[in-house]
């Protein structure tokens, strides 16, 4: 026998088929990126939004199934306010991470039911600084300063590993998410097919589209 | 009335940086005292402690509960509990019984990691009371609250803290017939850190050594006092010549250097080294009056 979960293999396959992501984590906080790009000009892209908010310090984007997503997202926010009603304190980053792929972990050892076809990208801040966590279908889950998910991760993880340097700060981290996204894009970017959210000493914020559209000018 | 089954009087005052809980140490059933050693008061971390009043056997029961929730806190989170998490914990563990509580009503005083004090108490079904001077709960509450507030006053530093408290305690429950014999008080000071030498023990072991030879080598190229004779012959005991510079230097290397390096290998060596050059000064001495 091989080892492999087979079940799991396809779950990370149906992540890898799924429009790419990106997450970069500086010292000032992080950012987190995603392409949002629908089939039909008829599509109303700003009334939903990817990019979600987990807490006020910690958001939340992914690549892969949609809808496994939003249910992920949904036991997310509940973990993170039954944390709060318990401890009347917000939850670190580190705390909600291991819930969330505890439940991902869940799902690929109980009966009747499949792991979910997503892959998360979790960044928040805190006492302890930003983080950017990201989280399989297999529940195992990773601290990155830089990566990508989704199509083209490879090439987006070669590319981050050239322009990545510690000392970046998050207007830099911002500019190098778009330039990453960018790689595997094709057509033209607008503020309409990407979201980004930033992670900052204040807190987690999704950017509106002219915000996005004045970094996209910067390029 | 069940919280005067087991009686207790617990109170906690904040001083400046720094805080005290005290509680009386009688445990008895009714009228009658079973114990005088008896534990309110339970240390959940370095700077954060818990004193209970009210049904013993909740007492010991609630401590333990909480110990384990804030043990799984600290290995999950892998940080100590603020203060205010902690109160909102007990909180949220007595009112998981709301509809059938734990007969007790907890007192916390602790420090966070700033330093900054922290007193509070609650109710049996987890409402919280945050003050900034005292709290107090037991079956002595109100002779304790009359004794904390003509006793208490602020910025009172650990030793005034501590005879505040005591005394608040301990008039406190003379009025209360099933609190008191005896009492027990917690001063909860910052931790300012290990006091450590500055350089490693083994450099505080050869200072010693090396101020015995210094002086000597000193003694022996300056201070020679016999007259006519350039250099010390070799074959002769060099202590008993120069044992005055050599206490010098022995002195000073196993006396100040210990004091310094507050460390009981120094103090050791200095103790042989003292006592080798006595040894040689009474030969000397012994020698001397032979001659």
């Amino acid at each position: 026998p091989s080892g492999k979960l087979v079940q799991i293999e396809y779950a990370l396959a149906a992540v890898a088929a799924g429009s790419p992501s990106i997450g970069i984590k500086v010292a000032n906080g992080a950012v987190l990126a995603t392409e949002k790009k629908y089939k039909s000009l008829l599509y109303d892209e700003n009334s939903t939004h990817k990019i979600a908010r987990i807490t006020d310090k910690i958001g939340m984007i992914y690549s892969g199934m949609g809808p496994d997503y939003r249910v992920l997202l949904r036991k997310a926010r509940k973990l993170a306010q039954e944390y709060q009603m318990k401890y009347q304190d917000l939850i670190p980053t580190s705390q909600l991470v291991e819930k969330v792929a505890s439940v991902m972990q869940e799902y690929t050892q109980s009966g009747g039911v499949r792991p979910f076809g997503v892959s998360l990208l979790i960044a928040g801040t805190g006492d302890e600084g930003p983080y950017l966590y990201q989280c399989d279908p297999s529940g195992a889950y990773f601290a990155w300063k830089a990566t990508a998910l989704g199509r083209n991760h490879v090439n987006g993880k070669t590319f981050l590993e050239k322009r990545y340097n510690e000392e970046m700060e998050l207007e830099d981290a911002i500019h190098t998410a778009i330039l990453t996204l960018k790689e595997s894009f094709d057509g033209q970017m607008t503020e309409d097919n990407i979201e980004i959210g930033v992670v900052n000493s204040s807190g987690f914020n999704r950017l509106t589209p002219s915000e996005v559209k004045d970094y996209l000018a910067a390029i | 009335s069940i919280f005067e089954y087991n009686g207790s009087a617990i109170c906690a005052m904040t001083g400046k940086n720094c805080v005290a809980i005290a509680a009386d140490r009688r445990f008895g059933i009714q009228a009658q005292t079973i114990a005088h050693d008896f534990q309110r008061i339970y240390g959940m971390s370095d700077h954060l402690y818990i004193g209970f009043s009210g049904l013993a056997t909740d007492v010991t029961t609630v401590a333990n509960k909480l110990k384990f929730r804030l043990n799984m806190y600290m290995l999950r989170e892998n940080r100590e509990m603020k203060p205010e998490t902690f109160m909102a914990m007990v909180s949220s563990l007595l009112y998981e019984k709301r509809f059938g509580p734990y007969f007790v009503e907890p007192v916390i005083a602790g420090l966070d990691k700033s330093g900054k004090p922290y007193v509070g108490s609650l109710d049996l079904i987890g409402c919280p009371m945050v003050t900034e001077d005292f709290v107090v709960t037991g079956t002595a509450s109100e002779q304790l609250y009359g004794m904390c507030e003509s006793l208490w006053e602020p910025d009172l530093e650990p030793e005034d803290l501590f005879e505040s408290i005591s005394q608040a305690l301990l008039n406190a429950v003379d009025r209360d017939c099933i609190s008191g014999w005896g009492g027990i008080v917690y001063i909860i000071k910052p931790f300012l850190g290990k006091k450590r030498s500055y350089l490693p023990n083994c450099v505080w072991l050869l200072t010693p050594i090396l101020l015995e030879g210094i002086a000597f080598e000193v003694a022996v190229s300056r201070f020679w006092p016999i007259k006519g004779v350039e250099k010390m012959p070799l074959e002769r005991n060099f202590f008993d010549q120069y044992s005055v510079f050599c206490v010098f230097g022995s002195v000073f290397g196993c006396v100040v250097v210990p004091l310094i390096a507050q460390s009981i290998e120094s103090v050791i060596l200095s103790a042989i080294l003292i006592s080798i050059t006595a040894n040689h000064l009474t030969r000397r001495n012994n020698s001397s009056t032979e001659k």
